[in-house]
């Protein structure tokens, strides 16, 4: 648990989850006599009287809306129930009776919290008022059973015993509760009773019809039922009635030809002759098949037969109506009730009917106590119900069942498990469980037992965790921060704690953070460290800025979505890279300072070398004047070595500016410029022909003319000597190579090649700075690519080279 | 009237190197030497502008492309042949010393010989074969 929310009362949690396990548990039990109307009107009245008590009465609106009906009353304490009964009035008309009308139409309730028998006495029978003193009610409340269109009832609720106090606050809101509930179910009993109603009169038609068939043929053809009949041992078709015929879409001379089995499902032939064969003469009732229409559909036929003569042939006549919509319609709505069943063991249902124009046509308290909208708001004109919907979810709405989110009317959000029926106007009922009530009352109860223990874990995580952590609210404001902020920010935890994240987060910085942290709330990620901008800053009590980074996850809690953000204080690594660059800058300058400092000094050895020679050259022997030319030599030689170390460094930091260069001819421009300075020598120079990478230019010639160079170099003493430039594939990649048939290498030596200064010659063997194919590999690798080669002393050597990562390095 | 050559250059090693090159250069001149930025400028501000002045890049007090930016704003010596005489062949510094208007980037050979070509070469050029501008000695 955070410190910085109220954790809930033991009490109230205890009394919400009580009350939350309460409805879940009536609710049911409505639903388990869904279809036994008076059962449930019973039963509706016996847990009203238990829970909110102590007499309670339901009695429901008759069908043209004038009278109240009393269908059941119950009271814990059977004397007086029974003096109820005896005062009870049967029917009440609404006309004479305003505080009823009153509670019906405006769908409030009525509390008289304190019962003034002596005002009641005019007010009521004298009989009734007798009885109101006998059993000393002394309080009293009238609930609106709430249907999905209008109210379709009240209970009267009333106390009478004397340890119990006025009815209050709670007890209005559990018998709403309780009545919307009760009003649902008794409206959905409602509509089985008038189905089973309608079945019952469709069979007695049958009856009626089935007696009536024999005598009279007029009847046959002209009775709005289907009727056919079919020859009882080889089930050909052998009379049809025109209703028949127009529910099959048949003609009558098509009809004629059928057999029973032509009519059938064919997965349902076996069964059906069973039960036909079970039959024998007997007439078949109130039996329901699938039958097939001409044009293919399927439709569930509801009828019997009756074993008869067709001429002297017997004949089993079949009357039947087609069910298949009725059928529909019952199952959708056994659906929507096994639905209903579900969502109600969970808890707290909110229900909400909706019009196809997307008005809200009524609403329960359970939805408006959720979305904190009262019922006026909800019902406006302009009230559109989607919008209560979490706009990322709304594509997501749908009749089943379905967990998204809604938005209340403050804005936050709330997880809800929501699905929807659809009534035959189209408009649909919806179901919404509050997915956060229920699992917060559940949640609240464990955690108070588990909050030390998970209290001291949480606490030792954050302090432990090495970098400052601040969890923040949806608001901005901070809910908790680790002893590392404290820190790192140099504020105390009662400085930071309830106040704006703003605080810690530079002044240039604040006027778009707010919007910033908004919109991290409307789309809550998980960021890693580093991941997004460039540099955050954040700011010390002493307004000093430094770069950090941050980490933010949300965090799902009892009081609604908080982040964790983890910062990072950056410092040392930014003056770490800082430094770095700094030295690199300071390598580059050091290193072109060299470059041009040592060669002064190699010009002055050279130089008065010469001048030596050229002034004072006969005053020395041959050994003398042998050693000055060795100083000259030297001095040169040194000016190439820094040369090449300057090319290299160059190399290094010049900006890449690659481009498609044709290798190809490359190579072939390369070449004859090499061939040039050496005319003696004849190489067989083979090119590929379109050999094609996408590097800088510039590089790619020193790389060309390096490689080129070199095979050229080390095929000095071959006849023929020979070079191929070419592409294929090495070690599983395509790769550019330069093979020669020169002198070689020995592959232990293979990792050498590549290094500054490395030799695998002698200087005296093969002249050259030992800086070439140093150079070749960071050209190679500066563009992503690499370098290898592969040879044999005396037996030539291959380099190959990609120009990029992977298999992609090599085009053509 | 002798011809004028300017050195810019603070290393006495080549400093004397160019002088004994110039001297075989074969055309008679007298070279004048200033060892640092500031010191060319002084020089030039206050004496008859020399035919041609070789300048060093890396210069104790003013650097030599700054020297060369500071002479090409002042109207005397805008035109004033300056050939650019370094170690560096930086393209860096070849590109900033022509934008500058140097009229020639020349780098200074290790190998003597090849610096005593030089010189002759440069002398020869500036001195006999080189038309200078107006309010330059010729």
């Amino acid at each position: 648990m955070l410190e910085a929310h109220t954790t809930p009362r033991p009490d109230e949690v205890l009394q919400l989850e009580a009350r939350l396990r309460l409805l879940s548990q009536i609710t049911r039990s409505f639903l388990e006599v869904v279809r036994e109307p008076q059962r449930l009107v019973d039963i509706v009245a016996q847990r009203l009287a238990e829970t909110v008590g102590d007499l309670c009465s339901v009695s429901l609106l008759s069908d043209d809306a004038t009278e109240l009906l009393l269908r059941a009353s119950h009271d814990p304490d059977p004397t007086a129930l029974v003096a109820a009964r005896e005062v009870a009035v049967e029917r009440i008309t609404l006309d004479r009776q305003p505080v009823l009308r009153h509670v019906l139409d405006t769908g409030e309730h009525l509390l008289i919290a304190e019962l003034d028998l002596e005002q009641l006495r005019t007010q009521t029978t004298p009989r009734y008022h007798e009885f109101l003193r006998a059993t000393g009610m002394h309080s009293m409340l009238i609930v609106p059973l709430r249907g999905r269109v209008s109210s379709i009832g009240v209970l009267v609720l009333m106390r009478h015993r004397s340890d119990r106090r006025p009815y209050g606050a709670h007890d209005v809101d559990l018998a709403h509760a309780l009545a919307d509930h009760a009003a649902l179910a008794i409206e959905t009993s409602h509509a089985f009773a008038s189905e089973a109603a309608q079945r019952r009169e469709a069979a007695k038609a049958h009856d009626a019809l089935l007696e009536s068939l024999e005598v009279n043929r007029q009847f046959f053809e002209e009775c709005e039922i289907p009727i056919f009949a079919y020859a009882q041992d080889s089930h050909h078709i052998v009379a049809v009635n025109p209703a028949a015929l127009e529910l099959y879409g048949y003609t009558r001379a098509e009809f004629l030809t059928l057999s029973l089995r032509d009519l059938r499902r064919p997965e349902d032939h076996e069964v059906l002759e069973a039960r036909a064969r079970a039959l024998g003469a007997t007439d078949l009732r109130g039996a329901t098949a699938y039958h097939r229409r001409k044009d293919g559909t399927i439709i569930e036929v509801e009828g019997g037969s009756h074993l008869s003569k067709f001429g002297d042939r017997p004949a089993r006549f079949v009357t039947l109506v087609d069910v298949t919509e009725r059928n529909a319609a019952r199952n959708a709505q056994r659906r929507a009730e096994a639905r209903l069943a579900r969502l109600s063991e969970s808890g707290i249902l909110g229900i909400v009917v909706v019009s196809t124009q997307d008005d809200v046509l009524e609403v329960n308290n359970a939805v408006l106590e959720l979305l904190g909208y009262t019922r006026d708001e909800m019902m406006t004109a302009s009230f559109r119900w989607s919008s209560v919907t979490a706009p990322e979810w709304r594509s997501s709405v749908c009749d089943e069942p379905r967990e998204l989110e809604y938005l209340g009317k403050d804005g936050r959000r709330l997880a809800v498990l929501t699905g929807a029926a659809r009534l035959e106007t189209g408009d649909s009922i919806r179901f919404i469980l509050d997915l956060k009530g229920q699992k917060w009352a559940e949640n609240a109860v464990r955690h108070l037992r588990e909050s030390i223990a998970s209290e001291a874990k949480f606490r030792t995580f954050l302090e432990t965790a090495p970098d400052p952590i601040v969890i923040v609210d949806q608001s901005g404001t901070i809910a908790l921060v680790n002893s590392r902020t404290e820190q790192v920010f140099g504020y105390d935890r009662a400085e930071l704690v309830g106040h704006s994240v703003d605080m810690l987060v530079p002044d240039h910085v604040r006027p778009g953070h707010g919007a910033k942290v908004a919109s991290y709330f409307a789309q809550p990620r998980v960021r890693m460290l580093g991941a997004g901008e460039l540099t955050l800053l954040g700011r010390r009590k002493d307004g000093s800025e430094f770069p950090i980074e941050i980490s933010l996850s949300p965090l799902e809690t009892d009081q609604g979505m908080l982040v964790t953000s983890s910062i990072r204080d950056v410092s040392d690594r930014k003056a770490i890279d800082t430094a770095l660059k700094h030295a690199n800058r300071e390598l580059e300058s050091f290193s072109y300072s060299v470059a041009h400092d040592l060669r002064a000094p190699l010009r002055g050895m050279n130089g008065f070398a010469n001048l030596l020679l050229d002034a004072y050259g006969d005053r020395l022997d041959e050994e003398g004047r042998d050693w000055l030319q060795e100083i000259t030599r030297n001095a040169i030689r040194m000016a190439e070595l820094v040369d090449a170390l300057l090319s290299l460094s160059r190399l290094s930091r010049s900006e890449l500016r690659p481009e498609r260069v044709d290798l190809s001819e490359l190579a072939e421009t390369v070449n004859r410029e090499l061939a040039a300075g050496e005319p003696d020598r004849a190489i067989d120079v083979r090119v590929e022909p379109g050999l094609r990478a996408d590097l800088d230019p510039r590089l790619a010639r020193v790389l060309v003319e390096n490689l080129l160079g070199n095979a050229r170099k080390y095929t000095r003493d071959r006849v023929p000597a020979e070079i191929v430039i070419g592409q294929t594939v090495s070690r599983g990649v395509p790769a550019f190579f330069v093979r020669d048939n020169g002198a070689g290498f020995d592959m232990a030596y293979a990792a050498k090649l590549f290094a500054p200064f490395q030799r695998l010659h002698a200087a005296t063997e093969f002249a050259g700075t030992g800086i070439g194919l140093a150079t070749v590999q960071r050209i190679v690798r500066r563009h992503g690519g690499e370098i290898w080669a592969e040879g044999a002393v005396g037996s030539g050597a291959t380099f190959w080279f990609t120009l990029r990562p992977g298999p992609s390095g090599v085009s053509s | 009237m002798t011809k004028r050559i300017l050195l810019v250059e603070d290393n006495p090693t080549d400093e004397k190197l160019t002088v004994l090159a110039f001297k075989k250069c074969g055309v008679p001149h007298e070279l004048h030497v200033v060892r640092d930025g500031a010191e060319a400028l002084d020089y030039l501000r206050t004496n008859e502008l020399p035919t041609v002045v070789l300048l060093d890049l890396h210069l104790p007090k003013i650097d030599g492309l700054e020297v060369l930016r500071i002479l090409r704003s002042e109207a005397r010596t805008r035109s004033l042949p300056i050939v650019i005489l370094t170690s560096s062949r930086e393209d860096e510094d070849i590109v900033s010393g022509y934008s500058l208007g140097a009229n020639a980037y020349v780098r200074k050979p290790v190998e003597y010989a090849e610096f005593a070509a030089t010189a002759r070469n440069l002398g020869v050029f500036w001195l006999t074969m080189n038309k200078p501008p107006p309010g330059v000695a010729s």
